[in-house]
């Protein structure tokens, strides 16, 4: 083993030799000269791994466990839509409604079918419009 | 029930978890939350989304628990690793384009060092390496250093050859080598 693939076992298995695999650490252990050299380069190595765990991060919120649990059980009781049982219907409503995209959905189609049927009926002519603008005119005692 | 449970290894509680036995799902929440959490967020450097994607894989797990595949040999950690790191790497697919180049440019930015690096200017100067590193060298290291998961199940994770995870991980740590001596050179 030269000093480029000390290195990289450097690299691949960190500063604590213990955890090296067997066949690694007997070669070195075979050696004065490899010793030696691991000694440096353990030594390097312990500041490098230093510097990497300086790297930021954040822990997560303390209740992280507990919300994916209660949010698992909320998803196992969704149940089809069912009119017949009223609170499979509320479980039902609720499950759909705690889906933007569902709701959005249903949004849309709910507005569509309104709006289709019950159509605006004044319609507004340009005639109607210049008469109207007319009268306003006449009434403000302006032109005409 | 609960006491019986934390004894039971992963895999046992994941054929539980098939029964649709909640308390088993729960167990494995409790025990593994931070452990997946500590890689999202080592991926994503973003808190929120983090807990978003853990949430989201037990979730998936839990609704469709057939798709872990008994008798495989594979153990829960590795399958449950994939799954976050995909969903990872999904969020960041749509976030950002992947870097093109797996090259890593040495260039420090953080000149006017005029001392040694203090504590905050180490932070930064590894901040900023470990994110410019391409994304499966940083995996590599994410999985192997800082989740001390060992290399062939590292490996595993990733879906790559023993070999070609240690490359990875050789080039990710000689490039951050690179980058830390260069800094203090300048720091000099």
């Amino acid at each position: 083993m030269d000093m480029s693939q000390l290195r990289d076992c450097m690299s691949l298995y960190g500063a604590q030799f213990s955890d090296w695999p067997e066949q690694f650490r007997a070669q070195i252990e075979g050696s004065d000269h490899l010793k030696s050299q691991l000694q440096v380069l353990i030594s390097e190595e312990l500041q490098f791994e230093q510097m990497l765990l300086s790297r930021t991060f954040e822990q997560h919120n303390p209740k992280l466990s507990q919300s994916i649990i209660d949010q698992s059980l909320l998803s196992h009781e969704q149940p089809a839509l069912s009119v017949a049982n009223d609170s499979g219907l509320i479980r039902g409503l609720q499950y759909f409604f705690a889906r933007p995209a569902l709701s959005m959905a249903a949004t849309l189609v709910v507005g569509l079918i309104l709006g289709y049927s019950f159509p605006v009926e004044q319609e507004f002519t340009t005639e109607e419009s210049f008469d109207d603008y007319s009268q306003l005119l006449y009434d403000q005692d302006d032109i005409l | 029930m609960n006491k019986q449970l934390s004894v039971l290894s992963d895999e046992d509680l994941m054929d539980l978890v098939q029964q649709e036995h909640h308390p088993a799902f729960s167990e494995l929440v409790t025990r593994h939350t931070s452990r997946f959490y500590a890689l999202a967020y080592r991926t994503l450097s973003d808190k929120v989304a983090s807990e978003d994607i853990v949430q989201e894989a037990f979730l998936k797990l839990w609704r469709d628990p057939s798709r872990w595949q008994v008798g495989r040999g594979a153990k829960f950690t590795t399958w449950f690793y994939q799954i976050t790191l995909n969903l990872c790497l999904d969020h960041n697919k749509k976030k950002k384009p992947l870097p093109l180049s797996e090259g890593f440019d040495v260039q420090d930015e953080t000149s006017g060092l005029e001392t040694r690096l203090g504590e905050n200017q180490q932070q930064h100067l590894m901040d900023k390496a470990i994110s410019e590193l391409p994304e499966t060298q940083r995996t590599a290291l994410n999985l192997c250093f800082y989740e001390r998961v060992s290399n062939q199940q590292a490996a595993d994770i990733m879906g790559l050859s023993l070999k070609a995870l240690q490359s990875l991980l050789i080039r990710a740590k000689t490039s951050l080598r690179d980058r830390v001596r260069s800094t203090i050179k300048r720091a000099g």
